[in-house]
């Protein structure tokens, strides 16, 4: 048996003896499996429309990633993401028309714009405890910012929208254009991956402990020595600028904008359902439920408005029946990451 | 230097609305020593552990720990210092496990932690309460009794230098309130300053070195558990006086 050999042997092994016995729900398996599966789609599913839909499911991935990050994980019940992948995609867009920034550029620019405005929103939001108040003052800044986008029309055309956003310039042969989906599914299978990696990385230290303990309870959280405004403060403006990278990829993806497409409240309340559905507070949670929602309404598209009924009512099921999400129901050791 | 006080409220007032919870509180307390700190209900305890380990400000009053004028500070950074609490009604973290609870404030509770060093000691902090065996159970599953026990590692866990006990044989059964009492005798002998709020009056009497009887808002006894049980004012207090027996 050569070494290679002798070593999957052994990861196999591995795989084998987790804490609950089964291979299935390891953590290695799981993470491999789905990167795997993930990387192998665009190599199996040569139809573009159909690659549409998976470019969709991985950003609202992110998105449900990011916000997760808050509501999951912090606590922190923000109903104003959409606002930040929309200004991150309006900055991103707005750069590379008005005055020639690469998109490469606007993927940092439109994280860092979202992210200023992320630190600017949680002044006011982080001085609030209570759940309602923080719902309402990030939905309100919401709304605040997709008017100032309808109304600057000399700068954003208002309702009119952005059209004929660059794509992302060419990295040797690879292309980013329509013409080449699989490239641009790369690229935000990539943000997703890093995505992933920057919650996990967090989660896993000791500001993952701090932002558990202050969704648990923050003041115990205070009592114990954690300096709640400045962790709350971390995670908001880090969620904030992970939406703006989406937002940013979505706009050279798609090449079109208007307020309505990208920061009207149907975009947030898509992240949230993907979010319960999924698992809050977990990471494979929102990857998968952003797969089975975005995927599953794509294809009831034949039901008309019917499907957001369906939408509706499977909500409902899952907060009655599953309130801790899919993920954790199927695998009970989702919670750990 | 042990003669200083490590703690020290000076005229302390606390109003919420017209109801001033409390009133010129003035009071200190040594290194090392157990203070017992009883009064009916609603006479400001909590209260007054609220404004000491900073969830509260005072309207009036300044609060000197190991000299310095902490008033204005904010309870973690006042947990940094070497202050932790537990609280009456138990705030536990309830999805995480005891280990991840104890953890949080054995890194927290210093100003630069390692988070390895810390897993240890909430580790250590659990076996010394023997609760060692149930380290990875999620604090949603404990009982009353462990609840407490589980506020009282992860305050200890902080490494304070006064420890600020709300209640904590609260709803405990008989054998549980004598291993806490127990407990209590052993963390004082680590050097920790203890300030305790405790309605068992068997546990108050038996643990504190002095004690203080707040009666709305007002320190009106103050002295060894023996004075406090002959205490006129203090009989008055809790029984309502002669007249009406």
């Amino acid at each position: 048996m050569d070494i290679q050999n002798q070593q999957t042997v052994k990861r196999k092994k591995s795989f084998f003896q987790n804490e609950t016995g089964l291979m299935w729900q390891s953590k290695p398996f799981l993470y491999t499996a789905g990167i795997v599966l993930l990387l192998a789609l665009p190599l199996l599913i040569k139809n573009s429309y159909t690659l549409h839909i998976l470019i969709l499911s991985l950003l609202f991935a992110v998105l449900a990633l990011s916000w997760n990050l808050l509501v999951g994980y912090a606590g922190i019940f923000s109903f104003g993401h959409h606002a930040f992948f929309g200004l991150g995609a309006y900055v991103s867009a707005l750069g590379s028309m008005k005055l020639g920034i690469s998109p490469w550029l606007g993927l940092v620019l439109g994280g860092l714009a979202a992210a200023l405005a992320g630190l600017v929103v949680s002044l006011p939001v982080l001085r609030l405890r209570a759940a309602p108040y923080i719902a309402i003052v990030t939905l309100a800044f919401a709304e605040i910012i997709k008017l100032v986008a309808s109304n600057l029309v000399d700068l954003t055309r208002g309702e009119l929208g952005l059209n004929g956003i660059e794509s992302f310039d060419k990295i040797g042969p690879i292309s980013f254009t329509l013409a080449h989906r699989e490239n641009s599914y790369y690229l935000i299978l990539l943000i997703m991956l890093l995505t992933v990696f920057v919650i996990y990385k967090i989660m896993k230290g000791p500001t993952g402990f701090a932002l558990k303990a202050i969704r648990e309870s923050q003041d115990a959280a205070e009592s114990l020595g954690v300096n709640v405004t400045r962790y709350k403060l971390f995670a908001f403006v880090v969620s904030s600028c992970l939406a703006g990278v989406a937002g940013s990829f979505y706009a050279h993806y798609i090449h079109t904008l208007t307020p309505t497409s990208v920061m009207n409240i149907d975009v947030m309340m898509q992240i949230l359902v993907i979010t319960l559905i999924g698992g809050l507070g977990t990471m494979i949670g929102p990857i998968v439920g952003s797969m089975v929602l975005v995927i599953g309404l794509e294809y009831m598209r034949f039901l008309g408005d019917y499907r957001m009924l369906i939408y509706g009512a499977l909500l409902v099921v899952v907060i009655l029946f599953l309130p801790e999400g899919f993920m954790r129901k199927l695998f009970p050791k989702a919670k750990e990451l | 230097m042990s003669h200083s006080p490590l703690l020290q409220a000076r005229q302390i007032t606390k109003a919420f609305g017209g109801l001033v919870a409390l009133k010129e509180t003035s009071f200190s307390i040594s290194r090392q020593e157990i203070l017992g700190l009883i009064g009916p209900n609603g006479a400001g305890k909590t209260t007054l552990f609220n404004v000491i380990a900073g969830a509260f400000t005072p309207d009036v009053g300044t609060i000197l720990y190991e000299g310095g004028d902490i008033t204005n500070m904010g309870p973690d950074r006042r947990c940094q210092l070497g202050i932790a609490r537990t609280f009456q009604i138990t705030r536990p973290f309830l999805n995480l496990s005891l280990v991840d609870n104890v953890t949080v404030g054995a890194y927290f509770g210093k100003k630069r932690g390692n988070l390895q060093a810390a897993k240890k000691r909430a580790a250590e902090v659990l076996e010394f309460l023997s609760m060692g065996d149930l380290r990875h159970q999620e604090a949603k599953q404990l009982s009353i009794g462990n609840r407490k026990k589980l506020e009282l590692a992860r305050a200890l866990a902080t490494n304070p230098k006064l420890l600020l006990l709300d209640e904590v044989m609260g709803g405990l059964t008989p054998t549980e309130a004598a291993e806490m009492m127990e407990i209590i005798r052993k963390i004082r002998e680590t050097g920790v300053t203890i300030m305790m709020i405790e309605h068992v009056m068997k546990a108050a009497m038996g643990l504190s070195d002095r004690m203080l009887v707040l009666h709305y808002g007002q320190v009106i006894a103050e002295g060894t558990p023996a004075e406090i049980a002959q205490n006129p004012l203090v009989i008055e207090a809790y029984l309502g006086g002669m007249k009406h027996a």
